[in-house]
């Protein structure tokens, strides 16, 4: 019997007494909290610090926190928003995270937000820089031209004053004077917040059966409003649960998963995946957190700033928005598959979104120079139908058990 | 491009007459036709070929060293206006390019993928290096590197820092002279085969600034009522030259200085902007408009307003 027509098994988070359920559903709640109670609470336990939002993909959180500021990433309405106003402010041909993240806006939900960063992805994200500065006069928003020049000596210095700028400005409106001391804890905090996502990630890719992409995915979000600290702890106590579980391998394909890097799917879009028999061991979901690959390198004695600063250089992760000079395009993707022990790719972009868009008929070209199988979806954050994805996930999931994957 | 409009009602509606070209037209055609002859010929003429875009272009550099400039961006649009462009994006998306992406960079690589025939009619060179001036719309930089997988010749990216605040700063400023000097004009000299010649790009510099004085002179004149120009349809021929291969060259001096002698002549008649159907006069409305025209119908968009 073909893989779509068979019962899927409970997943491990639908088993009795499971050891990471209360901590999934913490995770969850945080995920879900649109009007940010999460950010509520540290700015009432901490008087006068300043509550920093930023859309996706990058900014350097472990700045924003050593100004004594709490970033907090923000993902859009997802489909737990209706858009009325938002919509108003669109042409109706671009992608749906600027429209819901408006909304919200426009409905107080992020009053408490001191500020916004909008990180150069592309040109939307871009130009709501300006519109966030006509709409919300009276809040600080910025844009954060992260450099497309990776030399030290040229995109380097330019980008280090761009984070000296924002500290200045940051400063100016309450924040911390930028110290080296409190950006090296800072970046110490958010090296072991990215250890213990890579060490969730390696067991994605051991053993998927133990942690579900989606549980994963739900985990790191949940982050997004939390100190690095405090995440990385309940990341290391995810771990320590999961580890307890009971669960047994399934016979699902392995799949890396491209183009959700900004606009989010909703969270059932990922579950419908997997119960289309697709282990997701790899994904663009959230690349923020992952956006730098492996630790921020801190030196005895060195800059801290200059490490932020090198890491974004050199440690970057491709990605479509990132411009990837005399590299050859796709080779970063087909490694991916290869060292995940991948079957196949899900290229699932949002609709509208230029740089996964743009990128996919490459990487598409990249994978199938090397034999690797794929299929394509569009999505919007408030998608509300999965079947078609459901069937067409199950079928790619089918032909690549039936007719072999990557060799 | 956020430019004036003027509409007023034909003197002569009945006839339509096919209007008369003024002399710059004319020039602006020729200069055209010779680009593309050259272009047509480069391989043999042993003469480098930049592809690059229209914002922020280094078409004085490209000159100074001798090389000649393609602009895909252009030839998009005159795909448009020639009604190419269905089968040309029909081609790319074949390709698996998304339906929900920037028709000109479809545009542009059905083109390709058709043959590569440009708006005059004969084939393009391919490109010997790709200057990416990358100025803030992001479809630039993924449209290179789709190029770069198509011609797989090298690419030169410089990264022109957005004015948020409309502001530029000494480090913005910095970062685009440091690209330049380290890493753009290296490139391009590597693929000329010379080294720049700073004295041939101040005197092409200069030629750029008399050129954009008499352009701006003809934007001013909008200000006149009746306006003699209609600074959004007829605009778009207006800076065809300096937005494309003529920054810099005598020519372009030559064309703007005729084009604002006709426009002045105009204004001194109290007579408005030309239209396809000839010239209008009663201006009616004063309108501003943001954004490209719809090329694929341009005379029938810009009739909407002139009839």
């Amino acid at each position: 019997m073909l893989r779509s027509l068979v019962t899927t098994p409970a997943e491990p988070s639908e088993q009795a007494a499971d050891p990471a359920a209360t901590l999934l559903s913490q995770a969850t709640a945080l995920v879900e909290d649109q009007g940010l109670k999460a950010v509520a609470e540290w700015k009432a336990r901490h008087p006068g610090g300043l509550a920093i939002g930023h859309m996706p993909i990058y900014v350097p959180r472990p700045l924003i926190e050593a100004l004594g500021c709490l970033p907090v990433a923000i993902y859009g309405g997802g489909d737990q928003v209706d858009i009325i106003r938002g919509d108003s402010y669109f042409q109706s041909y671009i992608c749906h995270i600027p429209r819901s993240t408006i909304e919200l806006g426009l409905a107080g939900s992020y009053d408490i937000l001191d500020g916004m960063l909008f990180p150069s992805i592309c040109d939307v994200i871009r130009n709501m820089s300006g519109m966030w500065q006509l709409l919300f006069p009276d809040r600080y928003a910025a844009y954060v031209d992260l450099p497309q020049n990776f030399s030290p000596e040229v995109g380097g210095k330019f980008y280090r004053h761009e984070l000296e700028r924002i500290a200045s400005e940051l400063a100016k409106r309450g924040a911390l004077t930028l110290d080296p001391a409190a950006l090296r804890r800072s970046i110490e905090a958010e090296n072991k917040r990215r250890e213990a996502i890579a060490r969730i990630d390696e067991v994605r890719r051991t053993e998927p059966w133990r942690v579900r992409a989606s549980e994963a995915y739900v985990m790191v979000r949940a982050g997004g409003q939390l100190p690095a600290a405090e995440h990385t702890a309940m990341l290391e106590e995810f771990l320590e649960k999961v580890g307890e579980r009971e669960s047994r391998p399934m016979d699902n394909v392995r799949v890396v998963l491209v183009g959700s890097f900004c606009e989010q799917p909703p969270i059932d879009l990922i579950r419908t995946l997997e119960k289309a028999g697709c282990d997701i061991i790899d994904d663009d979901f959230l690349l923020g957190f992952r956006f730098i690959e492996g630790a921020i390198p801190l030196e005895e004695g060195g800059d801290p700033l200059e490490a932020l600063v090198r890491a974004y250089l050199e440690r970057g992760v491709a990605t479509a928005s990132r411009y990837i000079g005399e590299e050859e395009k796709g080779a970063a993707l087909v490694e991916k598959v290869r060292h995940c022990s991948a079957d196949g790719v899900v290229f699932a972009a949002a609709s509208f979104c230029d740089p996964a868009l743009l990128d996919q008929p490459m990487l598409e070209a990249a994978l199938d120079k090397a034999a690797i199988p794929f299929t394509s979806f569009k999505f919007a954050e408030n998608t509300g139908q999965f079947q078609v994805i459901r069937e067409q996930a199950g079928a790619f999931s089918d032909s690549v058990k039936l007719w072999g994957a990557t060799k | 491009m956020s430019v004036k409009i003027s509409n007023a009602r034909k003197v002569a509606s009945t006839a339509a007459p096919k209007a008369e070209k003024d002399q710059s037209q004319k020039r602006q055609k020729r200069m055209i036709a010779e680009h593309f002859k050259k272009l047509e010929t480069s391989k043999e003429d042993g003469r480098k070929v930049v592809y690059t875009f229209v914002p922020g272009n280094l078409t004085e550099l490209i000159g100074s060293l001798g090389m000649l400039p393609v602009l895909p961006e252009i030839n998009a649009l005159q795909s448009g206006m020639r009604k190419r462009s269905g089968d040309y994006i029909a081609e790319a998306e074949k390709s698996g390019h998304s339906e929900d992406v920037c028709t000109y960079v479809k545009c542009d690589i059905g083109m390709l993928k058709s043959g590569n025939i440009g708006p005059t009619g004969t084939r393009l060179p391919e490109p010997d290096l790709l200057l990416l001036s990358y100025t803030g719309c992001f479809t630039f930089m993924k449209w290179f590197e789709l190029l770069r997988e198509e011609y797989g010749c090298p690419v030169v990216m410089l990264h022109v820092p957005y004015q948020a605040n409309g502001v530029i700063t000494r480090e913005m400023r910095s970062y685009v002279v440091d690209q330049l000097e380290k890493e753009v004009i290296p490139a391009m000299e590597k693929i000329a085969g010379g080294k720049l010649d700073m004295d041939d790009l101040a005197r092409r510099m200069e030629l750029s600034a008399q050129a954009e004085d008499d352009l701006v002179a003809v934007w001013e004149s909008a200000k006149h009522r009746p306006s003699p120009i209609d600074g959004y349809f007829g605009g778009v021929y207006y800076i065809g030259p300096i937005f494309s291969a003529f920054r810099g060259t005598e020519d372009a001096v030559a064309y703007y200085r005729e084009l604002l002698g006709e426009v002045e002549a105009r204004m001194a008649r109290g007579e408005g902007p030309m239209s396809p159907d000839g010239p209008m006069s009663e201006e009616k409305y004063r309108l501003v408009v943001e954004g490209p025209p719809n090329w694929t119908s341009f005379t029938d968009f810009w009739r909407m307003f002139s009839k």
